[in-house]
């Protein structure tokens, strides 16, 4: 099993117009690995080093080998080399299926995980596991009570990613049906919901009480903001197991 | 247009296994499913009006043959399994109108529609502010489903007789409601005349003496 290890280099903004994300994607390992789904719609700027063997056509500039930036839309692509993220993590990537959304490459074979051994890593690891349940999502048969539709995949699996490098706790998931996905913690009585449709985050705070608090994310300024606010809330609870 | 519901009815809404569960853990979502298939900003759910249902051996009955009906269409790896019911009143859900920081609901009412031959059936109807923008519905609904279940009492816990063999079976995961147990609120005279008006109007309906409006 061939294995590569990577670093990351990235920023994150968020808008509920338009994702984007930047990252740097190393890698020396010559294992053809597939890249499916990713960030529909978004934008990812990325820089490719190390031995590629063959790749698709995330854009024509992917051709030329190094710096690229491409738009990311649904798809498989092959190429030679890949990297993960937080830190330096050594990930196995020989016939492993991986996800790339908003400048994080996600595993999705479970017996690729990473090793963990940084107690940050831990969140990175919990943060698998809500991928998966959004690319399971999605990938549901048309009419399964929880299918949600592309936009809002895209959506989540962002949010997802900006979730976790504010070192949020991995919330629960719901759906309405398929043009939105809830992102839900809970504690005691209270309860914070952030609804991601395809182009609005919502937040609702409510208790025994009632509604607390109820806002919409409507500009970068908002995004960081809130998330900035929901590292520090005391209502986070414990993940889902 | 059914008949209103008065403001102190009690309404149930039943649990299926898999679809309010994720992962095997309950979600108040799904399991208030909202709809709005044709007009975006009216929100539609189906509920079990007491009246019509008034022991809980026809609510949990709604319960399977509902699920009955499901199984004829799915897979039998996606089987439906009713596992009981929760209960709001009327008043809290036509209250969804007058709750500070929902002021997206213009209205909220619930009314007795008979539908797939269930006499007990009741349909939801949530009219949003037609100023309200489509991309803003998502998350007025996850408010509305919030409001809901937090005046959420039970489970009612069930098994259907088809069910019976399932180990462990899905009822056990469902969660005590924000508003604690299920209390019977009726005298017993009370259940007795429910009982008896019941079988009076359904018998009536079943000959085909009258029809619902």
């Amino acid at each position: 099993m061939a294995t590569s290890t990577t670093s990351k280099a990235r920023t994150n903004t968020i808008s509920t117009v338009a994702f984007t994300a930047d990252t740097s994607i190393s890698g020396s390992d010559t294992a053809a690995t597939t890249i499916t789904g990713g960030a529909p719609y978004g934008s990812v700027t990325t820089t490719l080093t190390g031995s590629t063997t063959s790749y698709g056509a995330l854009s024509s500039s992917l051709n030329n080998f190094g710096a690229f930036s491409a738009s990311f839309i649904p798809g498989t692509y092959t190429i030679g080399s890949v990297g993960h993220v937080a830190g330096t993590i050594n990930v196995s990537v020989a016939n492993s299926s991986i996800n790339v959304s908003n400048g994080v490459v996600y595993l999705t074979n479970g017996a690729a995980l990473p090793e963990i051994s940084d107690p940050s890593d831990l969140v990175v690891a919990s943060y698998n596991q809500l991928t998966n349940s959004l690319i399971e999502l999605h990938g549901l048969e048309d009419g399964d009570d929880w299918k949600i539709n592309t936009p809002v995949y895209a959506a989540s699996i962002q949010v997802a990613a900006v979730l976790m490098e504010y070192d949020i706790p991995r919330p629960a998931v719901f759906t309405h049906g398929p043009n939105s996905v809830v992102f839900n913690w809970s504690q005691d009585q209270n309860n914070l919901y952030l609804t991601i449709s395809k182009s609005r985050l919502s937040v609702l705070v409510s208790s025994n009480e009632g509604i607390e608090m109820r806002t919409d994310i409507s500009d970068t300024a908002d995004t960081d903001r809130f998330f900035s606010a929901l590292r520090s809330v005391p209502l986070l609870g414990p993940p889902e197991k | 247009m059914g008949k209103p519901l008065q403001q102190t009815d009690n309404v149930f809404r039943g649990a299926h296994h898999p679809v309010v569960f994720r992962k095997n853990l309950f979600q108040p979502g799904p399991f208030l499913r909202l709809w709005n298939d044709d007009n975006p900003r009216t929100i539609e759910a189906s509920f079990i009006w007491q009246r019509y249902a008034p022991a809980l051996s026809h609510v949990h009955s709604f319960g399977c043959r509902t699920s009955k009906q499901r199984n004829h269409t799915r897979r039998p790896d996606k089987k439906d399994v009713y596992c009981g019911a929760y209960n709001l009143k009327v008043s809290d859900i036509r209250g969804l109108a007058s709750i500070e920081g929902l002021s997206e609901v213009a209205t909220a009412d619930i009314t007795h529609e008979v539908e797939n031959n269930e006499i007990a059936h009741a349909s939801l109807k949530i009219e949003l502010d037609a100023g309200v923008h489509e991309d803003a519905i998502e998350g007025v609904k996850t408010a509305i489903v919030a409001c809901l279940w937090r005046r959420s009492c039970g489970p009612l816990l069930h098994r259907c007789n088809v069910d019976c063999n399932l180990a462990p079976h899905p009822s056990a995961q469902l969660p005590l409601g924000p508003s604690g147990p299920y209390v019977e609120d009726r005298s017993i005279g009370m259940r007795i005349f429910y009982l008896i008006r019941f079988w009076f109007v359904y018998t009536a309906w079943k000959v085909g003496f009258f029809q619902f409006a």
